[in-house]
């Protein structure tokens, strides 16, 4: 049964955009392991890091449509993953409408044309559902997405109406035509990661590690890299065998919905961010630990955002914001729920496992520059 | 002098005498027993019930009077089966047949025992069995049949180990630790339960989810295990498995020498670890009780052991001393016990943040048991949502009203145009005040105020926004 399951459901031809980041990359490299031989298109930015051999590599911005089309009309996609996103971090509203509005819409307009996609898995966020604001417990996929004013953040709302337009996509033109889901992932770790891991770890390499905002109560949760991308194939899966099948009943419904992804650990934000320290090797002593409270810690980016509008008049920000430092001390837990039931997605890594590879990956790295300084 | 000390201990710890007030004073028994009517046999069986055991002689004497007799006689027969088991004057050869037919004297009329050796502590309940007999005879068949029951199991369980040569230089692997563990109090659960069910007091199906009732008793008994360490050493016992300690100590009498406390301290953590694991199975068996008396009597060894488990984690004195919770804090625990199960979910909530406060990140098992600790409150959670999904959506959908509704967005927009106004016309007042006295600031911008504070947050900004 899983055999034949496999065999009907092989994904390549696969286009895979920002497939050089954090995430895309580590699809690809699953993809490879589980369907060796498959074909892979990767659209990136910048196509010269985290590289595969016998990947296809297109240096193209998904923002240029013809440059779009042009990769599509070659590949002829069966599946197209859609991970391509600019840093959240940057305040640039007009690069988050380009790149993630315009930019999905590019590539609808492309599977549209050729014609031959089945499966097309939107990597969105689970922020859409966040004011950023509240806590969140045990969130499910039953919360609306939200809107402005309720949701403030440009990142979020372009994420947020692209994910709408891709979900609107699906059987557009009958049982026949593209299906399409979305995958909203919780915080996401692992090697080659950049933004959540790669920050925590300069941190605790610049001996800041030891402190912490407020009470530290709050529980988070997170998923290892591993973990999302077989969410990913699991969908895409899922979706190449609905294709051309009428919808199945609700409550098994892959095509058209949004799965949140956990690791199905939600664990104290602050131990978590210890946790990364001591997996690098540079673990924080109990005694060592300083709690800032939460007010003061508040005012004083209050204060900083003061001074900031003041005397840039608002045309800079700082990068900590009440808001940013709100976020560090609320919970933020979601449910897995329905990912289990409906896609039978089982966090396979467990966060003590992932991150343990992830903690040697970057003291592996460490080496790396260390003698690369050493032999330039 | 001994009352002097605890005049001045309480002094200083207020809130401790305060609980021990709050719980002898307005403590009510939901049931009481009556003396006057029982039986002297029965009234023989009370006195050793109090004789034998200390924590839950109180607690069994005021449930129901439906499980109040069965409950304290299955307590005096296993207790009776102990005294075999414990007593080392008697030849494992003896032992054994004795223990697997103890149950076939529930049955026998004037059965007593008294070979015991003269120091066995409870050598008097076996030399007047014959009123545990008696009084066992009037039972309801179904509740002796469950007695009976477990008894076989207990007996056979102990015969096993009596005669395992193995089992006596103490456990090797985990299993067999949980192995045992069930036999000394999985069992109990388990007879316990089924006499719940059986009285209507429990719901059903969690005889249908015997692995809950299991967690009961391994949590419980693993926190004694964990607790009593020093105590069991000193008298040639041990219980800890040997796949556990000897990954931080080459023997097991080096746990107790102070110049390897932090190997005994990590190795405690994880006996810790290994006994939270049982947490939330605890609070979903809880969930299944559906009278206040039985609540009780399960609730208040279950949240003593959790406050145990915070008294014993990364406590370094488990190590050399026999260490208790303070008699304010068990009052304080059994007020609490004796309510519903939300305030023993914050107890068990409570406890939770205690131990994670003392988690020490140098620790091998330090992720492990923030995620033990987050699968409970995740679990207290599911039990009592602190969010209410129809809420939430209500609310979210109000604003969004209230934004289309042009009028209102005029006039606030008005309000925030004011406000703007004012705060520029006095920064403007102060700043241009400032520069007309000399003040120039541009070097001021390259470096933020609190830049410590600035990367944590920084870090958050990325971890809760960054996924992509």
């Amino acid at each position: 049964m899983a055999e034949g399951a496999q065999l009907s459901s092989t994904l390549s031809p696969i286009v895979v955009t920002g497939g050089c980041g954090f995430i895309g990359s580590h699809i690809v490299e699953r993809l490879l392991q589980s369907e060796p031989g498959c074909q892979i298109h990767v659209i990136d930015i910048k196509t010269s890091r985290n590289r595969f051999p016998g990947v296809s590599y297109h240096t193209c911005d998904i923002s240029q449509a013809n440059d779009v089309d042009a990769v599509f009309v070659e590949a002829k996609p069966k599946t197209v993953f859609h991970v391509a996103c600019p840093d959240s971090i940057i305040k640039q509203p007009s690069v988050f409408q380009r790149v993630n509005v315009d930019g999905a819409r590019n590539l609808l307009k492309a599977c549209r044309q050729i014609g031959t996609v089945q499966a097309f898995i939107n990597t969105s966020t689970s922020s859409v559902i966040h004011d950023n604001i509240s806590d969140l417990f045990e969130a499910d996929e039953t919360l609306p997405v939200l809107q402005y004013p309720a949701q403030k953040r440009v990142y979020t709302l372009t994420k947020a109406e692209a994910e709408a337009d891709i979900l609107a996509a699906n059987r557009e033109s009958g049982d026949a035509s593209m299906l399409t889901v979305s995958i909203r992932p919780s915080s996401t770790f692992g090697e080659r990661d950049t933004v959540t891991m790669g920050k925590i770890v300069a941190n605790a390499r610049a001996g800041k590690a030891r402190y912490q905002i407020g009470l530290g109560n709050n529980m988070y949760d997170f998923v290892y890299i591993s973990n999302l991308a077989d969410a990913h194939i699991l969908a895409a899966q899922a979706l190449v065998l609905a294709y051309g099948h009428p919808p199945p009943a609700p409550e098994m419904r892959v095509d058209g919905e949004a799965f949140h992804i956990t690791n199905e650990e939600p664990v104290n934000f602050w131990d978590f961010q210890r946790s990364i320290a001591a997996s690098v090797e540079l673990p924080v002593k109990t005694e060592d630990i300083k709690v800032v409270p939460a007010w003061v810690a508040m005012a004083t980016a209050g204060v900083n955002e003061w001074l900031y509008w003041v005397f840039t008049l608002g045309r800079k920000q700082p990068s900590v914001t009440r808001e940013a430092i709100h976020l560090t001390t609320i919970n933020r837990t979601m449910s897995n729920a329905k990912a289990r039931r409906v896609l039978h997605y089982i966090p396979k890594v467990s966060i003590e496992d992932g991150l343990a590879k992830a903690g040697k990956w970057f003291m592996e790295e460490a080496k790396k520059a260390k003698v690369n300084k050493k032999t330039t | 002098m001994g009352g002097l000390k605890e005049v001045l201990y309480f002094m200083f710890h207020p809130n401790q005498l305060r609980a021990i007030i709050q719980w002898k004073l307005w403590h009510e028994p939901v049931h009481q027993r009556d003396p006057s009517k029982e039986a002297p046999t029965l009234q023989s069986c009370f006195k050793f019930l109090n004789m034998t055991s200390r924590s839950f002689s109180a607690v069994i004497q005021e449930l129901n009077h439906e499980m109040l007799i069965p409950i304290a006689l299955f307590y005096l027969v296993l207790r009776g089966l102990d005294t075999i088991e414990d007593d080392m004057t008697i030849s494992a050869s003896v032992k054994e047949p004795m223990l697997r037919d103890f149950y076939k004297n529930l049955k026998e009329d004037g059965w007593t025992f008294n070979g015991n050796g003269p120091d066995e502590k409870d050598r008097e309940l076996l030399v007047h069995f014959d009123d545990v007999i008696a009084e066992m005879k009037k039972l309801k068949d179904n509740y002796f049949k469950i007695i009976e029951d477990i008894t076989i199991k207990m007996g056979n369980g102990m015969a096993d180990y009596a005669i395992n040569a193995e089992f006596q230089s103490g456990v090797v692997t985990v299993a067999e630790y949980e192995k045992y563990c069930h036999y000394v109090a999985g069992l109990v659960g388990e007879g316990l339960t089924r006499l719940f069910v059986e009285g209507g007091y429990a719901n059903p199906a969690l005889l249908e989810r015997m692995e809950l009732t299991e967690s009961m008793g391994q949590f419980l008994q693993k926190v004694n295990i964990i607790r009593d360490v020093h105590e069991d050493f000193e008298d040639n016992r041990r219980f800890w498995p040997k796949d556990i300690w000897s990954k931080y100590v080459d023997n097991w009498e080096d746990l107790f020498d102070p110049k390897n406390r932090t190997q005994a301290l990590q190795c405690s953590s994880e006996m810790v670890l290994n006994a939270l694991k049982h947490a939330d199975e605890c609070l979903f068996y809880m969930a299944g009780i559906k009278e206040q008396s039985v609540f009780n009597f399960v609730a208040i060894p279950q949240t003593m052991a959790i406050a145990t488990l915070d008294l014993v984690f990364q406590n370094p004195k488990i190590f050399n001393s026999h260490i208790k919770i303070t008699k304010g804090d068990a009052c304080q625990l059994m007020t609490q016990s004796t309510q519903n199960l939300r305030l023993v979910c914050d107890v068990f909530r409570n406890y939770a943040r205690r131990i994670a406060k003392k988690n020490d990140p140098r620790d091998p098992h330090y992720l492990e048991i923030s995620i033990a600790l987050g699968k409970l409150e995740q679990f207290i959670e599911t039990l009592f949502p602190s969010q209410d999904v129809r809420r939430v959506k209500a609310l979210h959908a109000e604003q969004a009203n209230q934004s289309s509704s042009s009028g209102e967005l005029w006039e606030s927009l008005m309000l925030v145009l004011a406000v703007v106004f004012c705060l520029l016309l006095v920064s403007g007042l102060m700043l241009g005040g400032a520069w007309a006295m000399g003040a120039r600031w541009g070097p001021m911008m390259s470096d933020g105020v609190a830049s410590s504070v600035e990367e944590a947050a920084k870090i958050t900004a990325k971890i809760t926004h960054g996924e992509l």
